[in-house]
């Protein structure tokens, strides 16, 4: 009997332990490529420098491909039609590389899959490859399970050529400072922050144009504001950290030094751009949002002159001013008023990173991101998102879809205006929070300029020691 | 058998003789049957209570740790942040246990009364907001104290009173009356801000018709003869509640009070998705909702504080452990039954 019960604890022991200890595949090191894996096509030749006579040609497809079958997870944040666009690529990829089969699984809100990558790190399983802003790249980074992208991007067989790299745009290729300035993520969409208008609205404050500087935007808000119930500025209820991002960029400054340890934002720039914001609450021109995107349905009554919004939020525009009866027929996009020379607008968006598992899935996922970013398939996916593409030759794939839409088209001739706000941290989650609590209390009254951006200041420092 | 080892058996267990030291015999098949439930409780319990109790004590990000010692604690035992988080989780309680309580008390006696008819239709219609998906009604409730289109705006222009931002006003009840009356109060008389009230009624709303179904189920435990009793020497309404009900209901009392304390310092969900649906950061407007438990999430997932986090957990464990203990010890004692 005592056998029997002990045999058949040493069982239940066994099973458990079992269970507890599925086979995961160790994380290994950014890897040289496979000896094993075959070119499916002609490689481009990157020894060879691109003739001065000739326009560099970019590689368009994957150049290499895994001997043996291999499937990655691809987590992303991306629904709907967005999934669905994904999910075609994947198909269309798949023909060029039979061997790789990509899983597209659409794991939430950003700070969803944040959660769940984050847990599946703690676990040991992390996806394969995954879309993610880069201030959360970094703190995959941080935990050692990111591959960097370097050796990859430069190797001869699946890497890019000289061509590829002339063409990708330097804002979609990731160096994060903090750790060792190494590329860890590559973007292969990006969007910007705009000022949208309201041309009717606009007109009957006087303005033929959107207002290119601050006083103009004022006089519009003073106009507007005649009018009972139209506010001339719906700010978030959690604040706008991308927006005040772009009115410190306007006016010359900068929220962070570019090793990403000190604070810029309570200089000059920042303590203005505070200002403003404080004018248009004390002159109740603005208003705090109650409901997420509130500014862009209120737009769409014709509620509203201006927003400050991603150009991603593009297609929601359109459709909720349909949607709302087509209320609002005259308007458009615009860089943020400035006070410098130049126009400037704030490029950012999410990167995609490739997780440490096995060499062979590693490197699938490389040669996915890559096709990603090439031109063709970089062109179907901007016109199912109005994402700005990766690759300057896109432009000519996009030439009827910028006819068609002339908004798009015109906010795609501010990218040489881009700057980025400082997103390849971990402290800039924290600093983003910290800048739109500080817009909070000065809207609320609860707050000077001054005072809140001494607040938000603390705690940026504090999140920039943590980030170390 | 032998009449001598009959005889030795008897005395033995008349304790006559001197008993010989005997060996327990382990029944090893019992613990066999409850293997599976520790194997269950010790994976999905205990091992995560001493893991985290383990990171509380180490720095690094997600799989990378280096041990650190108490320093987690000490900071936020000697931080800001972590006060007013302490301090605004029992604003939160002190603002809907009272009142969930009393109004489940209030609610369960009434329907109680033998005058009550479909006793049963009201007791489902109570207890419905417990069942129904908290994250599905505490969105509806955002709608409802949606400044602009909201139901409670609504009521208020309807009685002729000001409409109020609720889930994006910061701002203190205590300065807002204050203000109303044209008075200035300071800062620490402000009291919670009307985004912390506002989601305390929701949450009142929300738990009332659990404590109604347990206090029903207390006063069905009540002897009717007692009150029969009463009545014949005289006693009625209130004398009759505050001498039989009271007393006697003083275990599922105690009950209720323990669990409230509890699953008030334990709230998440709905303060979560109440900010999250009136476009609120994490904590509401300017963290004046954010309580430990969201305070803790923000560190864990805003921040990528893990150790920090994890020693937030266990400070609020000890914390909710203490005033589960202090329960047992001064209000157990009064309890009769």
């Amino acid at each position: 009997m005592k056998k029997y019960l002990a045999l058949t604890l040493l069982l239940m022991l066994a099973v458990f332990i079992a269970a507890c200890a599925a086979p995961t595949p160790a994380p290994t090191k950014p890897p040289a490529v496979q000896p094993t894996a075959a070119p499916t096509a002609v490689p481009a030749k990157p020894t060879e420098a691109p003739k001065p006579t000739e326009a560099p040609k970019p590689t368009v497809a994957p150049t290499a491909a895994p001997a043996k079958p291999v499937e990655i997870q691809f987590w992303t944040s991306q629904s709907q039609l967005q999934d669905e666009a994904l999910k075609k690529l994947a198909a269309e990829f798949k023909k060029q590389n039979p061997n790789i089969t990509v899983v597209v699984t659409y794991q939430g809100s950003y700070s969803d899959a944040y959660k769940k990558i984050t847990a599946a790190i703690a676990a040991g399983s992390p996806p394969d490859i995954a879309i993610g802003y880069p201030n959360t790249i970094a703190t995959y980074i941080k935990s050692d399970a990111i591959v960097p992208l370097d050796d990859y991007m430069k190797d001869p067989k699946i890497g890019f050529s000289d061509a590829d790299l002339k063409d990708i745009f330097p804002a979609f290729i990731d160096k994060y400072p903090l750790y060792g300035n190494k590329v860890y993520s590559l973007a292969f969409m990006r969007s910007m922050e705009v000022m949208v208008y309201n041309a009717d609205l606009l007109k009957q404050a006087g303005l033929a144009k959107p207002p290119e500087t601050y006083e103009d935007f004022l006089k519009v808000c003073a106009a507007v504001s005649k009018q009972p119930g139209l506010p001339c500025y719906e700010m978030p209820g959690s604040g706008a950290a991308s927006t005040f991002a772009t009115w410190v960029f306007s006016r010359g400054g900068d929220l962070l030094s570019p090793d990403f340890k000190s604070v810029l934002f309570d200089k000059q720039a920042g303590l203005d751009s505070m200002n403003f914001l404080n004018e248009l609450f004390t002159k109740k021109y603005a208003i705090l949002q109650a409901k997420s995107y509130q500014d862009q349905t209120d737009f769409a009554l014709g509620k509203v002159p201006f927003t400050f919004s991603s150009t991603a939020g593009l297609p929601y525009y359109i459709k909720a001013i349909k949607d709302a009866g087509n209320k609002v027929t005259n308007w458009g996009l615009a860089p943020a008023p400035r006070t410098i020379k130049d126009p400037v607008v704030n490029v950012y968006g999410p990167s995609t990173a490739i997780f440490k598992t096995t060499p062979e899935k590693q490197q699938a996922a490389f040669l996915w991101l890559k096709f990603l970013m090439s031109k063709d398939a970089n062109a179907e996916w901007v016109k199912t998102t109005y994402y700005f593409p990766a690759r300057a030759s896109t432009k000519e794939a996009l030439a009827d879809f910028i006819k068609a839409n002339p908004l798009y088209g015109n906010a795609y001739e501010w990218l040489k205006y881009g700057r980025s706000e400082p997103q390849f941290t971990p402290a800039w989650e924290p600093i983003r929070n910290a800048i739109g609590n500080a817009m909070v209390a000065v809207a609320n009254g609860k707050a000077t300029p001054e005072q809140a951006l001494q607040d938000a200041v603390k705690k940026a420092n504090d999140a920039i020691a943590a980030a170390k | 058998m032998p009449q001598s080892a009959t005889t030795a058996r008897i005395a033995a267990r008349m304790d006559v003789l001197p008993r010989a030291p005997t060996r327990r015999r382990i029944q090893w098949s019992g613990y066999l049957y409850i293997l599976p439930a520790f194997v269950i409780i010790a994976t999905f319990h205990f091992i995560p209570v001493f893991y985290a109790i383990y990171i509380s004590l180490h720095k690094g990000a997600i799989n990378k740790f280096v041990f650190t010692g108490f320093d987690h604690y000490l900071r936020a035992l000697g931080g800001e942040e972590f006060w007013n988080a302490l301090i605004t989780t029992f604003m939160y309680a002190g603002l809907t246990m009272p009142f969930t309580i009393a109004l489940g008390l209030f609610f369960a006696y009434l329907l109680y009364q033998p005058f009550v008819k479909a006793r049963g239709l009201f007791r489902a219609i109570f207890f419905l907001p417990y069942v129904v998906s908290t994250v599905g009604s505490s969105i509806i409730w955002a709608w409802i104290f949606d400044p602009r289109s909201g139901l409670a705006n609504w009521l208020l222009r309807a009685f002729g009173l000001q409409p109020l931002r609720w889930l994006i006003e910061p701002s203190g009840i205590g300065e807002l009356l204050a203000k109303n009356m044209g008075w200035t109060i300071p800062t620490w008389a402000s009291g919670p801000s009307l985004a912390l009230v506002a989601i305390s009624i929701f949450s009142i709303w929300q738990a009332m018709g659990y404590d109604i179904v347990i206090f029903l189920a207390g006063l069905t435990n009540i002897p009717s003869e007692l009150y029969e009793a009463a009545r014949i020497d005289g006693a009625s309404g209130w004398t009759l509640f505050r001498h039989i009900t009271v007393p006697l209901l003083a275990p599922t009392t105690f009950f209720v009070v323990v669990i409230s304390v509890i699953g008030s310092l334990q709230s998440f969900n709905h303060i979560f998705t109440m900010n999250h649906a009136a476009a609120q950061s994490l904590g509401g407007p300017l963290g004046s909702t954010s309580t430990l438990t969201v305070y803790m999430f923000d560190q864990l997932y805003t921040h990528a504080n893990y150790g920090y986090a994890t020693a937030i957990a266990i400070l609020l464990s000890l914390i909710i452990l203490a005033f589960t203990l202090f329960n047992f010890r001064f209000l157990g004692r009064r309890v009769q039954y």
